[in-house]
């Protein structure tokens, strides 16, 4: 519309060329028109009050106050007619001027309307038509050309050089309006009366208009002159210089620069306008040069490590490994930070290359929080090192099919199109979020052909492999969270750099000549405080910059303070919040939290803090504190871990506590927690989760310290769940098993608190390390009992073996580990090898037997305990013993066939003449069996088990 | 060939050794045939489980004492399988339901129900009604009680319920109105005595008095105890000596230590290394409550008399917080640091007034 609209018009203009002219003569003679000045300027001050657009339609209700009343009928009429004469085509073309100029500001249709005292109505007409030609020079530029007499004007855009009134519209725009001198006023204002006077009414249309003038002159100068004075205040503030800049030149500015924002105008350009850390920098920067060889076909200086950083050029400490040192930083907290950041830099940059030409790391990842330049920092470095940057970032589509698409596109070809065709550099930016199929894939790619590539052993020469899919071109990742479980191939294939937080000192220096070059007035002081609110995110920072700015006022300190913006509200971990629980804040610090926190964001700050308030002032205050820690534990969120945290650390802490009330207070509110997190997980009623944080509040002012602590991660609540949870299961397999009689009578706690504690006693008794057959009999009703206690309670000894492959017994189930506790003074007796060999053996035997004689006729009690004492007596040697006692075994066979098939050299009587019957009768027999080797006179035959036990 | 505790079991009313009348008037219970619901509580070690199988085996004859285990499988609403043991002779079944944990409501309803609902067949058998034992009742839910009520009304004419508890204070009162309470107190030490004199006669040991006297006192008059420490004595040392030191379990031992270092240090250093050792306790699987319990017995000991009513009200208080919320560990630290505060204000305030 706005574009076609100047056609018309200029046709119009043609075709009414003279008309334009007589409308000049016109315009001259208005000018000396009396009570012009005066309603224009009065007109001007009332739409200021009646913030609707008067235009041409809604004329009617605006005259309801204006001068137009006060004029006669016959206007009105002249009026009507004047719009009935009107042509079809003019009144089309009125319309449409009335459309488009529908928004016009006053002033300019004041222009034309000031002109309304004239009674032609043909005049009128051309008034219409004036005001609508008078306006088109302001809006649009090009019409102007056309009108080569400017008339003369009242309205002014730019300063005039007449005596003027400044005044803006309700739109905030900035006119300037004509003064005329009080003379020609005066003088024009006679002649209209002496021409009008004494006609149809009594008193003269010019005085009426004069009263109606001075009334609603003097009502609406109080209305506009307060507003105008207010507006003035506000422009004196500002310490802008208007009189130097026109209205005009601040429009343009402003319009241009809001459409790159500061982001992309104060981007770093090169190098050395980047704010990140040095290191970093330059480790990336070294990374991209090792590249040099496979792209650039250059060759690549490779340095030894150790030159001298103060002899050797700047390049020399490029060279240095992730862990060097910049020269710039003389204060020690910077080097501390580089402390910190080496440690974190788990890749070290490995200078070599491999055989295909290429650095080994083949891919760089970035990480750190948003808004540190990481992505500018690619950029730049990608450029700077002769690169052509190919952005891959979330917007794109990151299957694992684009990604391979994008991922050859950027590596593996070449933009031949262009004037200076650059190799890319793939930056695949925001990789955190992107599945982990895609991520396993780029790091398949890259490590695989690396191992493709020793195969061939090949040199460098790109033509040769072409056939394979390689990546020959630099890529580098950037992602926020490091430790994104996807993230973790990538992790270890490629060089990590951890980007530390910006130096504010440098933040605060460029976000304060930023702030110059846009005319605000800001200190550093300031500068650094809107750093430190922003967390050293460049992009938050001029952000915040940009909304303060449009304030128009010189920044203050307290601005920034006060700014509820600029906050972010980042995830904070774990041990962020621990070590802010327990450290009391320095007087500076984050002092903009509390001071001047409005009331509202602490509702449930408790009546503690009350008789504080007098000290909000301070830094350190009790309200900052507050507000501090729960916006801390907020924003992180996990409270169950925390509190574990909190707990298991407070003792280390080294808070003034002579008389542990603070540690029973702070006790207190941990149990309270448990008890509102109890409620929580068994009604699974979360109204109450809101109150969780306000513990951990509690405690920060409880068992707080100056000195910050080093915390550790809480383990012990997840290790005292294995360690119950297998405790626990062998109380269980053991329960399983008991025999009923025995279950029915105990309970696992009784079993835990009794049974288990005395019976290991009770199953250990003092046996003399000495060969079975030699104990006394009381020994062996000793061993008799222990072996009872055992087979009822079900345990039993079990063969291990140690991890030092050390054969051992030990008790099945494991009771001991239930109950032996670390007591400094007590000796625990334990049985030794042999003993337990020979129990564990008894107790299957005995457990057989009892088996047995559950299943066949029922044998009396009296015989089974006869056959136990038997073999008590006979065999005790142990499995050593027994082996032994195989080596004599042919030599006896041979001399003694009639000895045992075992060749044991005891027997039970009965069992003996049993097997000696056997032996006899098949020493009768015809029937031998021949085995391989040897002669044996082994039979087949009944054997029960017990004859063997 | 088992523990004396088990070998010298009474098996019948008549044989027991203490509580004689409270054992006639269950017999009388027995012979007149209307035989109640039975709510049977009292400390460990006094013969709770005693007394019931005595009474079973008085209802039922010698068949009751044939066991058999079983293991009864339930499925949860949330379709979780849970499996409970029990012990059944063909005329009663005994049933934790605290093994299905917070799913024991279902133990009940289900259970309970289908042994109630089937008429006993053997109609040769004395008694027309089965028993069914449920221990632990105090742990039980306070759903699964509730789902008690109806069942043990309904079912009445062919089950008895026997309930075993430690304390009747966790049981709620309509199931304690619908059934007969019976409680089994502890044992004197003179009853402990006679039953330790009496089993080292049948084993043919010699028990002197004293020593005799030393286990009773060291049981805490807790029979099972009693006979452990006698039996664990005797493995140790034989003849007795009167001097001779009991074996005692470790975990006690080891919480007596712990109190010691409460009593020893008050600072937060020494608060982190009681913790380490309740964690060690805590994973031994002792109940948190006992050891509550026995740490405030040993730092009574050590604790001077006008203290003692603060602390044990102190320790009645985070010992019912602990049952209230999740993590033991918070509460017994609790107490622990109260204590100490506590102890070290009044260990100041009296060297001030020295």
């Amino acid at each position: 519309m706005d574009d076609e609209f100047p056609d018309p018009d200029e046709e119009y203009e043609m075709r009414y060329a003279d008309e334009f002219e007589m409308m000049n003569e016109f315009d001259f003679e208005e000018d000396s028109a009396p009570i012009l000045p005066k309603g224009n300027d009065k007109k001007v001050k009332k739409s200021l009050n009646f913030n609707d657009g008067s235009n041409d339609s809604s004329r009617p209700n605006s005259s309801m106050s204006g001068h137009a009343v006060a004029s006669s009928d016959s206007r009105s009429n002249s009026r009507m007619s004047g719009h009935a004469n009107l042509t079809s085509d003019e009144a089309g073309r009125k319309r449409m001027q009335d459309e488009v100029f529908g928004s016009l500001s006053d002033d300019e249709e004041l222009c034309g309307k000031g002109s309304n005292p004239s009674k032609k109505s043909r005049n009128d007409d051309i008034l219409l038509d004036k005001c609508t030609t008078h306006t088109i020079p302001d809006m649009y530029e090009e019409p102007r050309a056309y009108r080569a007499p400017r008339p003369k004007r009242y309205v002014f855009r730019l300063v005039p050089e007449e005596p003027h009134q400044c005044v803006t519209t309700h739109t905030g725009q900035k006119l300037f309006i004509r003064l005329k001198s009080e003379e020609s006023l005066r003088q024009r204002e006679i002649d209209l009366n002496s021409k009008s006077v004494g006609k149809l009414l009594k008193v003269s249309v010019a005085s009426l208009k004069l009263q109606m003038h001075n009334e609603t002159r003097s009502k609406s100068m109080l209305v506009s002159e307060e507003a105008f004075e207010r507006r003035l205040r506000e422009l004196e503030k500002t310490e802008y210089k208007i009189k130097g800049t026109t209205v005009d030149d601040m429009g343009n500015n402003s319009k241009n620069k809001s459409t790159d924002s500061w982001m992309d105008l104060y981007r770093p350009k090169n190098y050395l306008d980047l704010l990140s850390e040095e290191n970093v920098n330059r480790t990336l920067l070294h990374w991209l040069k090792l590249w040099d060889k496979a792209v650039f076909n250059r060759e690549v200086k490779i340095r030894a490590p150790k030159i001298d950083e103060n002899v050797k050029p700047k390049w020399a400490q490029e060279q240095k490994s992730a862990g060097a040192r910049g020269r710039f930083d003389n204060n020690k907290k910077f080097e501390h930070k580089k402390k910190f950041f080496n440690k974190n830099t788990d890749g070290e940059l490995k200078e070599e290359l491999d055989p295909s030409g290429r650095p080994i790391q083949k891919i760089v990842l970035i990480s750190g929080p948003p808004g540190l330049g990481k992505t500018t920092l690619a950029h730049v470095v990608a450029k700077h090192a002769g690169y052509f940057p190919v952005e891959m970032n979330a917007s794109d589509d990151r299957n694992v099919e684009a990604f391979k698409l994008q991922i050859e596109a950027a590596t593996q070809m070449r933009s031949v199109i262009g004037a200076n065709p650059l190799p890319n550099c793939l930056i695949i930016d925001e990789i955190d979020g992107a599945p982990a199929a895609s991520i396993n894939f780029l790091v398949n790619t890259v490590t695989q052909e690396g191992a493709q590539n020793k195969e061939n052993n090949q040199a460098a020469k790109k033509k040769k492999k072409k056939g394979i899919n390689i990546v020959s071109r630099p890529v580098i990742c950037i992602c926020n969270d490091l430790y994104t479980p996807s993230l973790r191939p990538l992790r270890q294939a490629a060089l990590v750099l951890q980007f530390p937080p910006t130096n504010p000192n440098r933040l605060a220096q460029r976000l304060l000549s930023i702030s110059k070059e846009q005319d605000i007035q800001v200190d550093m002081t300031t500068m650094l405080a809107l750093c430190e609110k922003a967390e050293y995110d460049i992009r938050s920072c001029l952000a915040t910059l940009y909304f303060l700015k449009a304030h128009g006022r010189p920044l203050r300190y307290s601005d920034v303070m006060n700014l509820n913006i600029g906050h972010k509200d980042s995830h904070k971990s774990l041990f962020q919040v621990w070590q802010e629980i327990f450290h009391i804040p320095r007087q500076k610090r984050n002092q903009y939290i509390g001071a001047n926190e409005p009331e509202g964001m602490l509702p449930l700050a408790p009546d503690v803090d009350r008789p504080l308030a007098p000290n909000a002032g301070n830094n350190a205050s009790m309200p900052a504190r507050f507000a501090n820690i729960l916006h801390a534990v907020h924003s992180c969120g996990e409270y169950d871990r925390l509190m574990q945290g909190v707990f298991e650390n407070y003792p280390t802490i080294k808070f003034k506590d002579s008389y542990l009330n603070a540690v029973c207070t702070g006790l207190d509110w941990v149990c309270y927690f448990d008890h509102v997190n109890h409620f929580i997980q068994v009604n699974q009623n979360y109204c109450v989760f809101g109150y969780l944080p306000y513990a951990f509040i509690a405690l920060h002012f409880q068992l707080a310290a100056v000195l910050s602590q080093k915390i550790k991660y809480p383990t012990a609540q997840t290790e005292l769940k294995a360690k119950q949870g297998k405790n626990e299961s062998i109380v269980s397999t053991m329960l399983q098993d008991l025999k009923p009689n025995v279950r029915i009578t105990n309970s696992k706690e009784t079993i835990i608190q009794d049974i288990i504690p005395f019976s290991l006693p009770i199953i250990t008794p003092s046996l003399r390390p000495v060969s079975a057959q030699l104990y006394s009999a009381e020994e062996k009703e000793q061993i008799l009992r222990v072996i009872g206690v055992m087979i009822s309670y079900n345990l039993t000894f079990r063969q291990e073996k140690s991890i030092d492959g050390v054969y051992r017994y030990c008790l099945e189930p494991d009771v001991e580990q239930v109950a032996n506790f670390e007591i400094v003074n007590v000796q625990r007796k334990s049985l030794t090898y042999s003993v337990k060999q020979m129990l564990a053996r008894e107790i299957e035997l005995e457990k057989l037997r009892q088996y047995e004689s559950n299943l066949g006729p029922v044998t009396t009690p009296t015989v089974t305990i006869e056959e136990i004492e038997e073999p008590k007596v006979i065999k005790p040697p142990p499995n050593a013993a027994m082996t032994l006692a195989l080596k004599p075994k042919p030599i006896a066979e041979s001399c003694k066939p009639a000895t045992d098939f075992f060749g044991r050299p005891l027997k039970t009587p009965p069992k003996k003449k049993n097997a000696d019957g056997s032996i006899a009768k098949t020493a009768q027999n015809d029937v031998w069996y021949h085995f391989k080797e040897g002669y044996s006179n082994a039979v087949r035959r009944n054997v029960k088990m017990e004859d063997f036990i | 060939m088992s523990l004396w505790v088990d070998k010298y079991r009474p098996n019948t009313l008549a044989k027991l050794d203490f509580h004689l009348e409270q054992g006639e008037r269950l017999q009388k219970m027995v012979t007149k045939g209307n035989f109640p619901h039975l709510l049977i509580y009292g400390p460990p070690g006094a013969g709770k489980k005693t007394r019931v199988s005595a009474l079973l085996r008085e209802l039922y004859g010698p068949g009751v004492e044939k066991l058999r285990m079983e293991h009864q499988n339930f499925t949860t609403p949330s379709n979780k399988k849970i499996e409970v043991m029990t012990i059944a002779s063909n005329y009663h079944i005994e049933v934790n339901p605290n093994d299905a944990g917070i799913y024991d409501r279902i133990v009940i309803q289900e259970m309970i129900k289908n042994i109630a609902q089937t008429q006993q067949l053997d109609i040769g058998g004395q008694r027309e009604f089965k028993v069914v034992i449920l221990t632990e009742v105090d742990k039980l839910t306070k759903d699964a009680q509730h789902a008690l009520r109806r069942t043990m009304e309904k079912y009445m004419t062919t089950c008895r319920l026997i309930l075993c508890a430690n304390s009747t204070s966790k049981i709620i009162a309509p199931l304690q109105s619908r059934c007969l309470a019976i409680r089994v107190p502890a044992p004197s030490q003179d009853d402990i005595i006679k039953v330790l004199q009496m089993v080292s006669k049948k084993e043919g040991i010699t028990l002197p008095a004293d020593f005799a006297i030393r286990l009773a006192e060291k049981s805490e008059r807790n029979l099972r105890r009693a006979l452990l420490m006698l039996e664990a004595c005797k493995v140790q040392q034989y003849p007795f000596n009167i001097k001779q030191e009991i074996v005692e379990p470790d975990w006690e031992v080891y919480l007596r230590e712990t109190g010691q270092k409460m009593v020893s240090e008050q600072s937060p250093k020494a608060l982190l290394e009681v913790r380490g050792r309740i964690y060690e306790l805590l994973s031994h699987c002792i109940a948190p409550e006992m050891i509550i319990k026995k740490l405030l017995k040993e730092i009574l000991k050590n604790c001077d008399g006008q203290l003692k009513a603060e602390i044990t009200s102190m320790a009645a208080y985070y010992e019912h917080r602990l049952c209230l919320g999740n993590k033991v560990i918070f509460h017994i630290e609790a107490f622990v640091a109260k204590f100490m505060a506590i102890y070290k204000r009044f260990l100041e305030e009296s060297f001030a007034n020295i």
